[in-house]
């Protein structure tokens, strides 16, 4: 990590945003004490993460990237355990092990073994797990990573939950940028440990800019001429294989692209308008492509 | 000191649980053991016939094996599964609770030695009804039992100190021949005045196992020995110290919260 400042206020929903590699996870051990820094400081509810660790642990849940469950537990034994450590009553343990599991919809697979659960299943406890002791603040590692999008949806809705209706702040780390436009309040976007930009996505979206027109022609012996009319309605930008690409620059919406390329007698197999995305906004930032980009150095 | 306690009933419960669930686990260390007696004692009979030798029931002389192999590998199953716990990211979900890392090591070898216990339970059975005899009566099988446990912490120690050093169950599996040698190297077929191999006497004499085991053999076939009662515990009991202070250094690494 290098010279990351940044500030989450209470009951936001703060989304890291980032390659693989990028310093996401590094991020949220050293937050969540489980990595102590190098060097610079950090509060996390108030409490330093270095010199006042069990505070800051009392505060905070968290559900790191591999959701690391015992197989041969079930889902309520985890949570009594879990709840034990962290000093509920037997009684209390039950109430709150039986709340939970409701909550995250396991209760009907409470008493098997954790090592029959489906991906999204394992994802919920552990989320589950994150919550036994109230925690103020939540820390989410790429809790949707590998899950299929019914459970990836249902994820969203329940941390969405925590935040709006009991106040929870959440610290999440995603390389999804529909999960972190879905979902986040605002966004920090890393990138080799340094970050880039910060923000609402709305407004990292409107900072960099304007929508896209894409053009992809019929004949490949059009592209020149094709080229020449969309560059009336903006600058170029890097395209699909095959593809002329502009952002508008306000001379024209696409109904006039499209115009103007019918007067042309122009033919185009494909033509698209890209709204300004976080991926763009990861490109812009970056010079490179957020979403499919290849691992680093996870 | 409730909280700890607490801690400790956690872990151990969870590590109970966790081996319970485990047939091989349970199953080998229940089988093995005995089917050495059983060949060993068939096979190496003769040895009672040996001027010197302490008894004439093999199996009686065998006997303290069992509960050694037994505890060897119930601390290979510690030592597997917290290894697999800091592998799996388990260990850090751990370092998020207010769990005090005494308490998760002496839970750990509180799992160990219940697992060692139950075996020792079925092998006591197994060799009392085989008709081996305690020169020491009901008392002797007591402290035999105790001897075991201790035996079982010393182990386990060693065993979860292993799995925090290298972090890796497979590392924790290979060490297995290494330990098992250690106990093929001592008094365990014949007491050490008998064997007659210098190079052998020698190393079963330096071996700290062929005390652990003369302690728990001298309460079937000999009576109350101080001596091989004092050499046993202390030699245990400072496994488990030296063991468990080493394992505590590693968990600070493994463990490296704020």
């Amino acid at each position: 990590m290098q010279g990351i400042n940044l500030r989450v206020e209470p009951g936001e929903i703060y989304g890291f945003l980032g390659p693989n590699g990028a310093g996401k996870s590094t991020t949220i051990h050293m937050l969540t004490t489980l990595l102590p820094p190098t060097s610079g400081t950090a509060f996390v509810a108030g409490h330093d993460i270095v010199k006042e660790g069990p505070q800051v642990r009392a505060a905070i849940g968290a559900a790191l990237q591999e959701a690391a469950l015992d197989p041969y537990l079930t889902a309520r034994e985890h949570l009594r355990l879990q709840s034990g450590l962290h000093g509920l009553r037997k009684a209390d343990r039950e109430q709150r092990s039986g709340e939970l599991l409701t909550r995250v919809g396991l209760t009907g697979a409470a008493d098997r073994k954790v090592q029959t659960y489906s991906g999204g299943m394992k994802r919920r406890l552990d989320l589950a797990l994150a919550l036994v002791h109230r925690p103020r603040i939540l820390f989410l590692d790429e809790p949707t990573t590998g899950l299929d999008p019914q459970s990836r949806s249902a994820l969203w809705t329940e941390v969405g939950r925590l935040a709006k209706e009991e106040g929870v702040t959440v610290f999440l780390t995603t390389q999804y940028l529909e999960e972190a436009d879905v979902l986040a309040d605002r966004v920090g976007i890393i990138d080799h440990g340094r970050l880039v930009a910060e923000g609402t996505p709305k407004a990292l979206k409107a900072e960099i800019g304007r929508p896209t027109v894409e053009a992809t022609p019929g004949d490949p012996s059009q592209v020149e001429s094709v080229t020449a009319v969309l560059g009336h309605f903006g600058e170029p930008m890097p395209a699909a294989p095959g593809a002329i690409a502009v952002m508008l620059n306000g001379k024209g919406d696409l109904t006039d692209v499209l115009r103007a390329l019918d007067h042309a007698g122009l033919r185009v197999d494909d033509l698209r308008l890209h709204a300004p995305s976080l991926d763009d906004v990861f490109l812009a930032k970056t010079g490179r492509k957020l979403e499919g980009d290849a691992p680093e150095d996870a | 000191m409730n909280l700890a306690l607490n801690d400790v009933g956690l872990i151990a419960w969870r590590s109970i649980r966790r081996t319970g669930r485990q047939p091989a686990s349970v199953i080998a260390p229940l089988t093995f053991p005995i089917l050495l007696l059983a060949i060993n004692s068939s096979g190496l009979r003769a040895a009672t016939e040996i001027p010197g030798f302490p008894t004439d029931s093999f199996v009686s002389f065998f006997l303290p094996f069992a509960f050694i192999q037994g505890a060897l590998f119930a601390a290979m199953t510690a030592g597997t599964d917290l290894a697999r716990d800091i592998d799996t990211g388990f260990l850090n979900r751990l370092a998020l609770t207010p769990l005090r890392g005494t308490g998760l090591l002496a839970g750990q070898l509180g799992g160990a030695m219940a697992q060692t216990l139950l075996q020792a339970l079925v092998y006591m059975c197994i060799g009392l009804g085989l008709g081996v005899h305690f020169a020491t009566g009901p008392a002797g099988i007591v402290v035999f039992l105790l001897l075991a446990l201790t035996i079982g912490a010393a182990w386990g120690a060693i065993g979860i100190w292993i799995a925090l050093r290298t972090g890796s169950g497979e590392a924790v599996q290979s060490q297995f021949p290494i330990l098992f040698f250690f106990i093929i190297i001592s008094s365990m077929n014949l007491p050490r005045n008998l064997i007659e191999a210098d190079w052998f006497r020698t190393a079963a004499t330096l071996n700290p196992v062929s005390y652990m085991i003369e302690g728990l053999r001298s309460l079937i076939i000999e009576g109350w020995n101080a001596q091989a009662l004092g050499l046993g515990f202390g030699i245990a009991g400072l496994t488990v110290g030296f063991a468990m202070a080493l394992a505590a250094l590693e968990l600070r690494k493994q463990m490296a919260r704020t």
